[in-house]
């Protein structure tokens, strides 16, 4: 288990290190001065220190070395356009990210994963076929066209939630955390109450918009895993030792099917956080994603540069940690180590 | 004589079998001939346009569809902000965002196939290297991917396909890999390296015939996933200019008169869907004839 | 006393829209303290008929007997809750591959623990039961000679060897203190040595613990040191039914007969280097099943009237289904004078 855990730290600090590579390489390949790039100052704006000394002098080792520092220290430079820092910036921003996902996530593992198993052990009859051809057609949709559609109908239309953003300009809420639920919740704001009940209506159609299609995913895997485990023959083992079905289906059916649902969910990562940004383009949620893309329109190489190395650096993360996970909760991918 | 007494029934051949499970299904059926009116499409929908799908026509903007009541048959899915006849872009669109997404996919399944055979077929620190830094890859959002090619390289079409190629390599370079893993530990594989076969000669005659049907589900599930990135690149802006008729571009356009003519967002929209259901409808069943075939 | 009866058990599924017989008119049953062989080839049906006594039969087959009882009672009109009881206490199955047949993600010890009757435990309080289950996991572990038995309790399935799983599986069956005991091809690919253990160890369960058993098996060299009586079954039919030894002497009909000529040990006759004897052909696939006996188009002595299902007939204890059968004069059988075979 120790080994695991081992082997899963090493993997992420040296893909940390390649990430942290290639944002220092991109500084090169992006147009424009790679100084620049790197900290959003010309060198004659740089403060003096033994890192502008290497960037001047062109020792590139060197400064990725300083680099490195610059980095753990939280000077993650200056974007090139607002002049804002980027670590201050970054800090409000991936919360917003991080928030959105997780309640996308969270609703489509809880609708998903229990019609999954519904499906699963129902397959191939009438409410199975149902609900596969429903999530074949929900995991078509172009995830920013839904998003538009659900703004046209819910909030054009019908004038039922708001169009776009987190919170309403009226509230004005310090900054915590960066989570806005929690910060509305410890905040001593006088009309907390509505304001929590405004940003709940900010997040519904965001939310909603990501985990349509992640539910329909989650939905396909644990019924494919499902229907995996209960053709096995310790299944049918079991049902000749005369052990009612419901403890099979606790204690057999559902730990092998999240177990083989696992590490799929770990590929999801990466789509995840793709629809995530492009819905907040869409609704104008302050996340790292609009953040990024309104960068590249702006072309601000320092911010480019710092956003997809954060961006990365937690999808890599998350992917390792389910990957992990389910390496620890699985006994039987131990003896493939 | 006798041998033959049961076994007199032709058996088909694994692509037979296969067809024979894929057509069971009526679904099936339909998406394959979806897909397939998508592909004739793409080839010969610009003959068949009415009008060009640059061709602006201020006499008629934003138009209704030929079914509302103040739109007209020559328009048959009606015009957007700058009289552009809907019906003619969005047969131009198909062949811009299918064709545009058949041909990444293509670059990357070569790329990814020959990569994932090499992993395979090697064994030790060159094949553990190779893997895990696909891993890192296959982890990084294909958006972060199109926004730093972007950067690099300027947006346009190309660089879009580009971005996505790389995204989709990694994916094909783990099922190429799997397969060609599991297949190298068999017995035949040892068998013919007795015989004293090549590597080239096993990966032709033994590997490929096992691969082929693994590639061909990985690119269609590659192709969904080609077509919705490419549509939201040009939606971001980020992929295919303005000036191309590409779907998700379209979408874009309508968004800006799309309280007034909706049908400018919808259409475009609508034909990503379809094209998207109906490459996942032919990839699911395609999917689910091969376990049929292999377990009845 | 009969414990479990089959009579004329059909079981059809579905193939490409047509209904096949998978079992047909399969008759088969066990007394007590008897060790009954199920023999025949593979994909000859044994596992189906071991799936419709367990009831672990996909619902989308159809399963009609003229009688399917356990101790009288009829298995197929009985409630789901009444059949897993008989399941959970008279009768346990062990399968062919063990390793397929325990859960990979939970520890032998709480798989064992889970098959316990709670009539066994008798305590109060959870960890006074846990104690007293693994005093009984302990018991039937030493039983059946698992040597480590502490290891193998907190053990996966896959970190064992294939032979403790076996006797981990026969020892999980025992526990509920079942009076048969269905054994689906127990043995297959094991080394000879593991083989025997196994085999010797059924064979002490039935002498000791008055444990019938059903021995579905294809190897005819191990079934010979257990099993008192033998049912033969070719492509879903029974064939031949009776006492071992005397069907192995003079086997009625010509597939028990290539069957038992199949296995050169029963052979003391056979010189050495002369060809085996085999028949002629392979088993039928499913969606070719020959009418009237399915072994008519292989077998040497089929004539014109082999296209009809011969009727089982009975003489001295055995039973078999042939029109003409070997040993035995056909019309002297018909008027029921044959006396001349030692049973």
């Amino acid at each position: 288990m120790l080994g695991t855990l081992g082997r899963y730290f090493n993997l992420f600090f040296i893909t940390l290190f390649i990430l942290v590579g290639l944002s220092f390489v991109l500084a090169f390949f992006f147009p424009g001065d790679p100084v620049f790039n790197l900290t959003g100052m010309s060198l004659e704006e740089l403060p003096t220190s033994a890192y502008t000394k290497a960037l001047a002098d062109e020792r590139w080792f060197v400064a990725f070395w300083y680099y490195v520092q610059s980095l753990l220290d939280g000077s993650w430079g200056i974007s090139t356009i607002t002049g804002l820092d980027l670590f201050a910036e970054i800090s409000t921003l991936l919360p917003a990210t991080i928030e959105l996902t997780a309640y996308a996530t969270i609703v489509a593992l809880l609708v998903g994963i229990p019609l999954g198993f519904w499906c699963g052990l129902k397959h191939h009859r009438k409410t199975d076929y149902a609900f596969m051809s429903i999530s074949m057609l929900m995991s078509s949709f172009p995830i920013f066209w839904l998003s538009l559609l659900l703004i046209l109908v819910v909030s054009l239309q019908l004038g039922w939630l708001p169009m776009s953003g987190r919170l309403s300009l009226l509230y004005d809420i310090p900054h915590y955390s960066g989570f806005i639920l929690l910060d509305i919740y410890v905040s001593d704001h006088p009309y907390r109450q509505e304001a929590l009940m405004d940003a709940l209506r900010h997040m519904i159609l965001p939310t909603l918009s990501v985990a349509f299609l992640a539910t329909a995913v989650f939905l396909r895997t644990t019924r494919r895993a499902v229907v995996d485990v209960l053709e096995q023959d310790y299944i049918a083992a079991a049902q000749t030792r005369g052990i009612p079905f419901w403890k099979i289906f606790l204690r057999h059916i559902m730990r092998n099917a999240l177990l083989a649902v696992l590490p799929l969910l770990a590929v999801q990562v990466s789509t995840l956080v793709t629809n995530v940004m492009i819905v907040e383009t869409i609704t104008e949620w302050p996340g790292i994603g609009d953040w990024l893309i309104q960068a590249i329109y702006e072309r601000d190489y320092s911010a480019i540069r710092i956003g997809m190395l954060v961006v990365s650096t937690v999808v890599v993360f998350v992917t390792l940690l389910i990957e992990c996970l389910s390496k620890l909760f699985d006994p039987t991918q131990e003896q493939f180590s | 004589m006798a041998n033959k007494l049961y076994n007199d029934e032709q058996y088909p051949s694994p692509w037979g079998a296969t067809w024979r499970e894929f057509k069971q299904s009526h679904i099936a059926l339909t998406g394959f001939i979806i897909l397939n009116v998508f592909i004739l499409l793409g080839i010969l929908g610009p003959l068949m346009t009415p009008y060009e799908p640059y061709a602006q026509n201020f006499q008629s903007i934003l138009l209704s569809p030929s079914w509302e009541n103040n739109g007209t048959i020559a328009h048959v899915l009606g015009t957007d902000a700058v009289g552009r006849d809907m019906l003619s872009r969005i047969l131009y669109g198909i062949q811009v965002t299918f064709g545009a997404s058949v041909l990444l996919v293509l670059g990357a399944m070569v790329i990814g196939v020959t990569l994932g055979t090499l992993a395979g077929m090697n064994k030790g620190v060159r094949s553990s290297v190779l893997n895990h830094i696909l891993d890192v890859l296959m982890a990084i959002p294909t958006l972060l991917i199109a926004i730093i090619i972007v950067a690099i390289l300027g947006v346009g079409l190309s660089n879009a396909m580009l971005a996505i190629g790389l995204a989709l390599i990694p994916r094909f370079v783990h099922a190429t890999r799997d397969v060609v893993r599991t297949e190298m530990n068999k017995n035949y594989i040892a068998t013919a390296r007795l015989d004293g076969a090549s590597h080239w000669h096993i990966f032709y005659f033994n590997i490929l015939p096992n691969l082929i049907e693994h590639i061909i589900v990985q690119a269609t599930l590659a192709l969904s996933i080609a077509i919705l990135d490419i549509s939201a690149l040009g939606f971001l802006n980020l992929g295919a200019q303005t000036l191309l008729p590409e779907l998700g571009v379209m979408v874009r356009e309508g968004l800006s008169t799309a309280y007034i003519a909706p049908w400018n967002v919808l259409f475009p929209g609508m034909c990503i869907f379809l094209l998207v259901l109906s490459v996942n409808i032919v990839g699911d069943s395609l999917r689910s004839a091969i376990r049929n075939r292999l377990t009845h | 006393m009969i414990l479990l009866d089959i009579r004329n058990l059909t079981l059809e599924i579905e193939s490409n829209g047509v209904l096949v017989k998978a079992l047909d008119k399969v008759s088969l049953s066990i007394c007590e303290k008897e060790i009954r062989a199920l023999v025949g080839e593979s994909g000859s049906g044994k596992s189906l008929i071991v799936r419709a006594i367990s009831g672990s039969l996909p619902p989308q087959w159809i399963i009609t007997a003229d009688r399917l009882t356990w101790r009288g009672q009829n298995l197929l009109k009985m409630s789901k809750s009444e059949r897993q009881k008989i399941m959970r206490r008279d009768i346990a199955v062990i399968f062919q591959d063990p390793q397929a047949a325990l859960d990979p993600s939970v520890k032998l010890g709480a798989q064992f623990r889970e098959s316990i009757p709670n009539e066994f435990i008798n305590s109060r309080w959870w960890w006074q039961q846990r104690a007293e289950q693994n005093r009984i996991a302990w018991a039937q572990l030493t039983r059946v000679g698992i040597k480590d038995v502490k290891k193998c309790l907190n053990s996966y399935v896959h970190e064992l060897p294939d032979d403790v799983c076996q006797k981990f599986m026969i020892a999980m069956a025992l526990v509920s203190q079942p009076t048969l005991l269905i054994a689906d091809d127990p043995t297959r690919g094991m080394e000879t040595s593991t083989k025997r253990q196994i085999m010797s160890l059924c064979k002490n369960l039935n002498r000791h613990s008055d444990l019938s058993i059903l021995f579905v098996s294809h190897d005819l060299l191990a079934i010979s040191s257990i099993a008192h009586t033998i049912t033969v079954l070719y492509s879903g039919q029974t064939v031949e039914d009776g006492p071992f030894d005397s069907v192995r002497r003079k086997p009625f009909h010509p597939y028990s007969k290539a069957l038992l000529d199949s296995a050169p040990s029963f052979r003391p006759e056979l010189q050495p280097k002369s060809p085996l004897t085999a028949l002629k052909g392979t088993i039928p696939t499913l969606q070719h099943l020959p009418i009237g006996c399915r072994l008519g188009p292989r077998c040497p002595r089929a004539q014109k009237e082999c296209v009809n299902t011969p009727v089982p007939r009975t003489i001295h204890k055995r039973q078999y289904r042939c029109h003409f059968p070997l040993h035995i004069d056909a019309d002297e059988n018909l008027d029921g004078k044959y006396e001349g075979i030692d049973v």
